[in-house]
């Protein structure tokens, strides 16, 4: 067996292709009873492509196992397809019976949509923000999802380490007969303490910003969710009618099994509530009544999960005639005590995607069309493998598996807690009583965002800020003391994270090419990952 | 057990080296003098010995902060000619001693010899370190090795490296303590401008005309509202 290292970061560096294909926010597939897609355009597979043999395993070619490991970069494109595919009626999009108790079940006021683009569509052709959705009365404002795996292993990691520090403080109680409290701090951010008595029970109340579980769950604004796992399948039930019998969560919320995803997020039945899928063996293979059972197949879950694990961070987009403004807004903002909440980096001890795109300001510069941006985002993407490969016995392509090393995520802007901001902010639910406590939102992207809070009920970001309170009233105060001028610079800083069409934006896999008829209709470059596959004629 | 940790990180390090340079990891290829310097072989065996001596002197407490012990011991780890084992045994030194930075002699060569290591693209990996770094004293010496760098060798820095220091230069800022306060803020002052640095020692915070973006963008208006007055 042969091991090759990548050190530190191999620049994919691969040459344009003319095969990326252009996107859409949503798209039906080629095969589909449709005319006038041009070739190259739309989803190039049908359901049952995309669904291929099925979970398999590494000797199962075309199985989503399969492909995950030997082929990951056309995993990933393929749960992109899936996100923006518009599903149809015989695949079991419907309208679902909305009859029952809101209260109690939020699903029911979701929207009826036939793709996952449909609510997380812009910027066109990302996995980005949305409208609102009638899940409270006041709305839910759909967010991006710009680098939800980097917010899943974030929020892993950190549980992991507090519950590591319970277990040492439960230690030290048993072996000395006298409770022993611990501060539980993770990743500098500093969750409360906790105090373990011999007996093997717990005093939780000094544990803030987290459920006494420890668990953090970095999903949904009130932080609901543990995984991207989850979240998909939820999602495509509630806002979609499609439902998935998928068998890892089943096995760890139902069966309390401890399983491994094969995006490699481990999910503990017996540590965790984990949110099992809306099908199981108990309620049959067709809930929804619509005829169509099966309707999402474990692959599609696994290549989404996928997706979505190694889905592109936000970007910056500082030029440098607003480079002295943002900066300046970026200290004030510090200064003020944003930083506090909103904090700028976090590191992650083992990254489980498989690349990582820094996506930068790079003006439109056609006499260097390798690091240029195109005239339509003047953003350059620079995508980086982070994989090691094994060439295993047999003839099929090598593995290639994530390299596992840290990351720093930088211009995150969260601390991952929950915190009461105050009356401003606080949300009805349907059965009157109020939500206090909302997880931070990461700052990342956050110009192009718009409108602002879990409600989308703040027009504009100085609004949004004004609006804080609670544990954030005294950074709030000291933001509204400054002059205008340096609130200007604040906003300078927050409007230059933003996000980015990855299908529009140039990058190293598809540079921009100032020549093509037409440009930059044709030509812009993009974020391709077409040149990734082991066999890139064979389009997703 | 923090030298067992170096060792194995330096070895680990060393090991990715090796097999970069060796990708296939081919022992049939492997050069006796290779064999020799491999860990475990004799002259890597004997390297980490210094090494673990002086890592040991530099971690005790001395009279002398400037005597011949240490600065042998430092003049050992400085010496070390591959980067990131260079790298990972002076963060070891830094974190283990306990002499104030501003009262060490060695300090100084200690951060020359940490911002040396930071060429092309290993300055991007260093930013980051300055963020992942958890040992107090050793985050404070690679911070103070890219003040110096910043100000030093602002030229080797390309304009994206230039930003993403500033961005670590202010979100590390409040948390240091003094002397590499002052370092960062000289160091801003050089790659960011003034507005930065005055706003980092707690200026332009209380009016409108302290900063200097802001005295611009007010001159730049007067004069539109003069035009158009005319």
């Amino acid at each position: 067996m042969k091991l090759r290292v990548y050190r530190i970061a191999v620049a994919l560096g691969v040459a344009t292709i003319a095969a990326a294909g252009t996107a859409q926010a949503q798209m039906r597939d080629r095969l589909e009873k449709i005319s006038g897609i041009a070739v190259g355009d739309g989803i190039q597979k049908n359901i049952g492509g995309q669904i291929g043999t099925g979970r398999g395993n590494v000797q199962t070619p075309d199985s989503s196992i399969f492909i995950i490991q030997r082929d990951p970069f056309r995993s990933v494109r393929r749960g992109r397809q899936l996100f923006q595919r518009k599903f149809l009626p015989t695949q079991g999009f419907s309208g679902r019976d909305r009859a029952g108790n809101i209260a109690t079940d939020a699903s029911i006021g979701a929207g009826v949509v036939d793709s996952c683009a449909g609510c997380h569509g812009r910027p066109r052709g990302s996995a980005g923000f949305g409208g609102d959705v009638f899940t409270r009365p006041d709305s839910r404002d759909a967010p991006h999802l710009f680098g939800l795996g980097l917010q899943e292993m974030l929020g892993d990691e950190i549980t992991a380490d507090l519950r590591a520090i319970r277990a040492q403080a439960l230690a030290a109680a048993q072996s000395s007969g006298t409770p022993q409290t611990r501060t539980l701090t993770s990743k500098g951010i500093s969750y409360g303490s906790i105090t373990a008595n011999p007996n093997g029970t717990f005093v939780t109340t000094g544990v803030v910003g987290v459920n006494t579980d420890l668990r953090v769950r970095p999903f949904f604004a009130q932080g609901g969710t543990i995984s991207i796992r989850e979240f998909l399948v939820g999602a495509f039930n509630a806002e979609m009618g499609i439902q998935s019998d998928d068998a890892d969560l089943r096995n760890a919320a139902i069966n309390r099994q401890r399983i491994t995803t094969p995006a490699g997020m481990v999910l503990d039945g017996a540590l965790d509530a984990i949110e099992g899928p809306p099908v199981t063996g108990n309620n049959g293979l067709d809930p929804d009544g619509d005829g169509v059972s099966n309707e999402l197949p474990i692959s599609l879950v696994d290549h989404e999960e996928f997706y979505l694990l190694n889905y592109f961070k936000p970007a910056t987009s500082i030029s440098p005639d607003r480079a002295a403004d943002v900066n300046a807004g970026r200290t004030i903002f510090n200064n003020v005590g944003c930083a506090s909440c909103h904090i700028a980096s976090l590191t992650i001890n083992v990254d489980r995607r498989v690349a990582d795109v820094e996506t930068v300001f790079s003006d439109f510069n056609p006499g260097s069309p390798t690091t240029s941006g195109n005239p339509l985002n003047r953003l350059f993407a620079t995508a980086t493998a982070k994989i090691v490969t094994i060439d295993d016995p047999g003839s099929f392509p090598v593995l290639k598996r994530p390299a596992l090393q840290s990351f720093v995520v930088n211009n995150f802007f969260a601390d991952l807690k929950r915190h009461d901001l105050g009356n401003n902010f606080a949300e009805r639910n349907f059965d009157g009583t109020l939500q206090r406590q909302f997880i931070t939102e990461p700052l990342w992207g956050v110009a192009t965002t718009a409108p602002y809070g879990h409600d989308g009920r703040s027009q504009t970001l100085e609004e949004v800020i004004i609006r804080h309170g609670g544990e954030a009233q005294a950074a709030r105060d000291s933001f509204v003391a400054q002059s205008r001028a340096n609130k200007n610079l604040v906003l300078a800083f927050l409007t230059s994270l933003v996000l980015f069409p990855p299908d529009d934006t140039a990058s190293n896999t598809a540079n921009i090419n100032p020549g093509a008829a037409n440009f930059p209709q044709a030509g812009h470059g993009a974020i391709a990952l077409t040149p990734l596959f082991n066999n890139p004629a064979d389009l997703e | 057990m923090a030298l067992v940790a170096v060792i194995g990180v330096s070895v680990a390090v060393w090991a990715l080296v090796s097999l970069a340079r060796h990708p296939k990891g081919d022992p049939d290829t492997e050069t006796e003098a290779a064999a020799v310097a491999r860990p475990g072989g004799p002259t890597a065996q004997a390297d980490l010995s210094r090494l673990r001596r002086a890592i040991e002197v530099l971690s005790q407490a001395h009279a002398d902060l400037g005597g011949t012990d240490r600065r042998g011991a430092m003049n050992d780890l400085l010496s070390q000619g591959d980067a990131p084992t260079k790298l990972t045994l002076l963060l070891e030194a830094a974190a283990s001693d306990p002499t104030e930075p501003d009262k060490d002699p060695l300090w100084g060569e200690m951060v020359q010899g940490l911002a040396a290591i930071w060429q092309g693209d290993t300055i991007n990996s260093g930013i980051d370190l300055m963020v992942t770094e958890s040992r107090p004293r050793a985050r404070d010496a690679v911070v103070s090795s890219f003040a110096k760098l910043a100000l030093e060798r602002t030229s080797e820095l390309t304009p994206p490296q230039q930003q993403r220091l500033t961005e670590a230069f202010i979100d590390l800022h409040n948390r240091l303590p003094a002397l590499q306060r002052r370092e960062v803020e000289s160091a801003a002052r050089k790659i960011a401008g003034n507005d930065v640095a005055d706003l980092m020692q707690g200026k332009g915070m209380a009016s409108d005309d302290e900063l200097e973006v802001n005295r611009e963008y007010k001159r730049a208006l007067q004069d539109s509202q003069r035009v158009a007055a005319q």
